[in-house]
């Protein structure tokens, strides 16, 4: 991963110069628990994602009441497809437990996503400007952040979620009925878990802003927008890649939790999280009710927490030799 | 390594001893006790409150005039005898308004020692009648329909309560004559023109005083640790049957798996109101046994009948044509659906009316997928080339099909949206909290507001008297001017309002059960009630300390009073 | 230094002040308390008005959240409306309005500047009372469950750091990232499942499933200290990993510094140089950890209580939510963000004091 450089600049030393993401790429290599993540994490995405080229959503839903709670791997009979084979059996439904992994698995790893990003660009954008701007706009945008940082995430949560959960329409989003609850999930996973990255962001941009090439930048009169944006983001992209990882895997869990404790995404939307909670009352006589999507949440969470783990490595400046 | 290993034994061994430690420690009880598992905790303990839980824990210390046994039969507590017309104690005075006399038997004391008298009884009379005493007690039309209350001058123990106009379900009725809690403890707070809600007697703690909970019961209420647990003790001053256990232990398990891990490992001796879906779980424990009580509910799938709420988006007109909901019954295989979700052999209902007064002929609508096609195509909505149902340019594909969050009930939905697929009816599927589900019209509920076509819920018939509701009138029906309405279904019929009017006020009799049998078939020609299941208490019971028998035989049926023979309940034998 | 602390305590009003207001804004968004206590249907409307009135819920609200504050015990309530026969007529304008123009009662709340949290509405108690009863509850097993971890998470996180990629060091890795990765709730039943339920049929010693004291009795100290093990299990599982996690981080960081090197060259031992100078270093971040940790416990694990029967202050939080029960919540919440404050300075200065390279400014 080395490139061979000719530097105008330098016409007589013909170096070899790593780019910082080649270092860090290559650091990420050695990670074995990162790569081992990264193909974990893969296969999970294949599973939700081509699974469905084999399995309609509506196939993930039709029921069977001769066919209820069957263990997987058994044969039951449906109406309009003769015997079919349940590799990871049927709920209490009837339903084909391993499409219903599939579908609430999409569900699942998009609210990560998503509640990832708006937590991402929250925080990002609210150190950037603080740290940036200072005075008023700091002393404003701090307070916030400390604010909510001195609520418990899961308290702030579960207060907001109760003004929000009687809402039970359903929406389409990319061709797929969903319920309206996932919107809320989002969106308030999204609002209550961006205060640290913010704070380490301002601290970043803080040093930043006293360092020789802004400066310039401000000396030469270049806007500040453009310093923002063309200067200090690319500067402060390792942590803000590291928080974005493990945000995902952050989002997940706490989706469960949330279903756990009522607040969740509310049925006929599965996810992970609310197929799991409604598994666990028959531990031991529906076990492969809970053992899938427990299995699902706990390897997509873990390979997500590896990743976040050998990027910190990988990114970090201190350990670049 | 070696300090790993070092510290693995040393925790184990910790752990090990803490674990002897506690399975030994629990040996040599002297007292007996039972423990009842509760998976909510009431909020408080008011009388008469209709909150399931607060009146369960009640039904251990506190025992009325007369109550009902798992077959709902009368059976006399506090009085002499049940009142009636042939004893006289029934009578319409020459005012034609209706005199119920009672006398309550001798010797009975309050857990404290206080003798029990007809002044008792009054007190508990003006608290239902005068509405500044407390805001809490649910007093249906008691201050409307009481005339008077009056106390023998011969006899401190038989006292007479006077209600308006021929009023025959005296007995049943929630204005039922009461003695439930004692003058010598709220008189003096009433008198002073405080209300019932500041009595320290309902509110629980740390530092709760059982004593202060006098009533007439088998048990009293010892302590209450909010958030823990309640302990019934013995009520020594109980003439009753001698209960079998010294104290009762009513600890709060909220989560349901935890509920049966309990029962599992000893720590509780009776788990109960569990979901039907349990039911192999809870019966594949060592030694112990299931009991179903059938209760007064009944789930049902609703239909919105009437006009308000009609949108071409949903259907347009179409469930205003009775065949239309007639048809919905005949696609729906409901006694499968009862077989195999729920439980073999439960019964899925004709009527709402408990069956006692369903006449012989009424027919249970059959699972007939070809009659529903053949009434909806006699109805106008036929088969457009998709499958779907369609009239007029109005197609039956988005009724809305709403429940509450409760598996069995999604599950219901799910199957149903199948069966009705088949006829070419397609539903949407909402699952709605209860609070929303059922709010009043003012407070945005989803029923009274019309936002939906069909519903599965339960709403309890009267299981003593044949009286119907408001639920089911014209007058019910929730709008801007009637906002505490509830009869979104809109069941709206003149003869059949006259007729619960008439029965109200009509003594048993062959002429009543001829307007009965009449008002029964009116409900019934509605098809806006599609019986479901017919809900059953379920009970899970240690046999190594409680006879199953003795539980099976002596619960209550009705909608909070399951412990209410708690007294007969035996120990193991 | 007092100067500072002082100082550090005058910033952190204006915060709190900000936190209350949040919290109050949220408790609005959630509805009508009255509607969801669940209170019997057959209560007349004219009870529930009067009620919602009394309790001061049809207030403005700006004065609700001052009434909340400085109590309502200056504040005069018109509570009965007016049976004047003219207001039916609606030609005319009366002269008192929808109430009857009599104060009934000046209200009774003192406020929580003056220590008065209010009535419960669920449990028609003082707040106060109410938390008391939790409290010891959620302390008990949240002090256990942090010295379980500290405890664990630090003998883990040095062994792995004395001896870096070992076999040793790679499963507690791994595992520690599994459990983290792991909802606790699913730890917690899966505990109960083995522990409690396979146990005792397998005819092994078995561990109660829930609750805090024996149900039929027995409230000794063993007893209580048995029902401890699962609920800290539960709650030590996630956290033991994320601190042998940081252990072992800043301990390897401090091994390979110079000061450690010339330890060693110095010819100390390994096993001293690890435990001695190494883990002083590493404790400095620890207690800022802990510190930030102890209000999260304070509150009480929502989950775990719930799941336990452990009477503690999370499942009083959560109750009370799903019941709606407002004045319960801001107390709570209340006390939750006074001691994250508290606890940050705390740490502050506890960092200052024990790390002489920190000064006050």
């Amino acid at each position: 991963m080395t490139t061979k450089v000719a530097s105008l600049r330098q016409p007589e030393n013909e170096v070899e110069v790593h780019s910082i993401w080649q270092i860090a790429f290559r650091r990420y290599r050695k990670h074995r628990m990162a790569v081992l993540g990264t193909f974990i994490l893969f296969a999970i995405i294949l599973f939700v994602t081509v699974g469905t080229l084999f399995y309609s959503e509506a196939a993930g839903n039709k029921t069977r009441l001769r066919g209820r709670e069957a263990p997987p791997g058994s044969i039951i009979q449906d109406r309009d497809l003769g015997d079919i084979r349940m590799i990871m059996g049927t709920d209490a439904a009837g339903r084909d437990v391993l499409i219903r992994m599939i579908y609430g698995g999409q569900i699942s790893i998009a609210i990560g996503v998503t509640s990832m990003i708006i937590s991402i660009t929250l925080g990002t954008l609210i150190g950037l400007l603080s740290g940036y701007f200072g005075g008023v706009v700091d002393r404003f945008l701090s307070s916030v952040t400390e604010v909510m940082l001195s609520i418990p995430a899961l308290i702030l949560l579960l207060v907001l979620s109760s003004a929000f959960r009687e809402d039970t329409t359903t929406v389409e989003i990319f061709g797929r009925t969903i319920s309206r609850t996932v919107i809320y999930v989002v969106l308030l996973i999204g609002a209550t878990s961006w205060m640290r990255l913010s704070r380490i962001v301002r601290s970043q941009v803080l040093s930043l802003k006293e360092q020789e090439f802004v400066q310039a930048a401000r000396a030469i009169g270049v806007r500040d927008l453009a310093i923002v944006f063309r200067h200090l983001l690319p500067n402060i992209i390792a942590p803000v890649v590291v928080a974005a990882t493990l945000g995902i895997g952050t989002a997940i869990i706490t989706e469960a939790y949330l279903s756990f404790l009522g607040f969740g995404v509310q049925p006929p939307t599965a996810t992970w999280g609310n197929i799991l909670n409604g598994a666990l009352n028959q531990v031991e006589s529906r076990w492969w009710l809970w053992v899938f999507p427990g299995f699902f949440i706990t390897s997509t969470v873990l390979a997500i927490n590896f990743i976040g783990d050998g990027l910190r490595d990988a990114l970090d400046p201190r350990s670049i030799e | 390594m070696k300090k790993v290993t070092r510290l693995t034994l040393v925790s184990a061994l910790i752990i090990s001893a803490l674990t002897l430690m506690g399975v030994f420690s629990t040996a040599a009880q002297e007292e007996s006790v039972l423990v009842i598992g509760f998976e909510q905790e009431p909020p408080n303990l008011w009388p008469l409150n209709t909150l399931t839980y607060g009146g369960l824990a009640e039904s251990f210390y506190s025992r009325d005039l007369w109550d009902w046994d798992v077959n709902r039969e009368i059976y006399p507590i506090m009085v002499t005898e049940i009142p009636s017309v042939e004893n006289g104690r029934i009578a319409i005075n020459d005012e034609g308004n209706t005199v119920v006399t009672i006398t309550l038997r001798e010797g009975m004391l309050w857990s404290d020692g206080m003798p029990i008298t007809a002044a008792d009884c009054e007190i508990w009379h003006t608290i239902r009648f005068d509405r500044s005493t407390s805001t809490n007690v649910s007093r249906n039309a008691y201050p409307d329909v009481v005339l008077d209350f009056s106390i023998d001058e011969n006899d401190p123990l038989t006292f007479s309560i006077t209600y308006s106009g021929t009023f025959p379900d005296v007995l049943v009725a929630p204005e039922k004559p009461e003695c439930r809690y004692p003058a010598h403890v709220f008189g003096p707070m009433i008198e002073d023109g405080g209300i019932l809600e500041d009595s320290p007697y309902f509110v629980g703690g740390m530092d709760f005083d059982g004593l202060k909970t006098v009533s007439y019961g088998p048990y009293s209420l010892a302590e209450w640790n909010i958030g823990e647990n309640m302990v019934m003790v013995k009520n020594p001053n109980w003439d009753g049957p001698e209960p079998a256990w010294d104290r009762i232990v009513i600890p709060f398990i909220t989560d349901s798996a935890q509920m049966r891990n309990a029962l599992t490992v000893g720590e509780i001796d009776v788990a109960f109101g569990w979901s039907d879906n349990l039911q192999p779980d809870y019966a594949a424990i060592e030694n112990v046994e299931t009991i179903a009580i059938p209760g007064v509910y009944s789930d049902a799938l609703w239909i919105r009948m009437g006009e308000i709420g009609n949108s071409d988006e949903h259907g347009g007109t179409a469930l205003m044509d009775p065949r239309v909901r007639q048809a919905i019954a005949h696609a729906i295989d409901r006694r499968s659906l009862a077989e195999e979700l729920v439980a073999p052999g439960v019964m899925v209902p004709t009527s709402w009316y408990p069956p006692s007064l369903w006449p012989e002929d009424l027919p249970f609508l059959e699972y007939d997928p070809e009659l529903a096609a053949q009434l909806l195509d006699e109805a106008g909505w036929v088969l457009n080339e998709d499958g779907i149902r369609e009239k007029d340019g109005v197609t039956l594909d988005n009724l809305r099909f709403v429940t509450t969050e409760n598996e069995l009930r999604n599950n219901y939905q799910l199957f149903i949206q199948e069966y009705l697929a088949e006829v070419g009816i397609g539903v949407d599927i909402q699952i709605i909290p209860a609070t929303t589900l059922f709010a009043t019209f003012s407070d945005g509920g989803t029923l009274t507001n019309y936002q939906w076509d069909l519903a599965i819920f339960a709403n309890s018939a009267n299981a003593l008297a044949p009286t119907s509701y408001d639920d089911y009138k014209c007058k019910g029906i929730p709008s801007p001017e009637n906002p505490d309405g509830f009869n979104p279904w809109q069941f709206c019929n003149e003869r059949y309002d006259e007729l619960d009017a008439l029965i109200a006020t009509t003594l048993p009799g062959p002429e009543r059960d001829a307007l009965v049998e009449e008002a029964v078939r009116l409900h019934w020609e509605g098809f806006f009630w599609h019986g479901l299941r017919l809900r059953a208490t379920w009970f899970a019971v240690d046999t190594t300390v409680v006879n199953p028998e003795s539980v099976a035989n002596y619960t209550g049926s009705l909608a909070s009073n399951w412990f209410n023979q708690i007294e007969y309940w035996e120990a193991a034998s | 230094m007092t100067k500072y602390i002082i100082r550090r305590i005058i910033q952190a009003i204006p915060l709190l002040v900000l936190i209350t207001i949040l919290i109050f804004g949220l408790l609005k968004l959630s509805g009508d308390p009255f509607a969801a206590q669940m209170i019997d249907p057959n209560v007349s409307e004219e009870d529930m008005a009067y009620r919602r009135r009394a309790a001061g819920l049809d207030d403005p609200l700006p004065l609700q959240f001052i009434h909340w504050y400085l109590g309502d015990d200056w504040y005069q309530r018109d509570l009965r409306p007016n049976n004047d026969p003219c207001l039916a007529d609606s030609t005319v304008v009366c002269a008192w309005g929808e109430f009857d123009g009599e104060v009934d009662t000046p209200g009774t709340r003192k406020g929580i500047l003056r220590g008065d949290f209010g009535i419960s509405l669920r449990f028609q108690r003082p707040v106060v009372e109410v938390i008391q009863d939790r409290l010891p509850n959620t302390l008990i097993l949240a002090s256990t469950a942090l010295t379980t971890t500290i405890l664990l998470g630090v003998a883990i996180g040095m062994l792995a750091a004395l001896r870096p990629y070992s076999l040793f060091d790679n499963i507690v890795t791994t595992l520690s990232f599994v459990t983290f990765s792991m909802p606790i709730f699913l730890i917690a039943l899966l505990a109960v499942f083995v522990f409690s339920v396979k146990f005792k049929e397998w005819g092994l010693p078995y561990l109660p499933t829930q609750g805090m004291y024996d149900p039929r009795g027995d409230r000794s100290l063993d007893e209580l200290l048995i029902r401890l093990i699962l609920p800290t299990f539960s709650l030590a599982a996630i956290q033991i990993a994320a601190y042998s996690r940081f252990i072992r981080a800043s301990m390897l960081e401090a091994i390979n510094s110079d000061y450690i090197r010339t330890a060693r060259a110095k010819g100390l031992t390994n096993r001293r140089i690890v435990l001695v100078h190494a883990f002083k270093n590493a404790s400095f971040p620890l207690i800022t950890l802990v510190a930030l940790d102890i209000p999260a416990y304070l509150g009480g694990a929502v989950v775990t209580e719930t799941i336990f029967s452990w009477p503690g202050m999370g499942k009083l939080f959560i109750d009370s939510l799903t019941n709606l029960d407002p004045p319960i919540l801001l107390a709570f919440t209340l006390l939750v963000a006074v001691s994250v404050v508290f606890f940050q300075l705390l740490a502050d200065i506890v960092y200052a004091w024990v790390d002489p390279r920190v000064r006050y400014t």
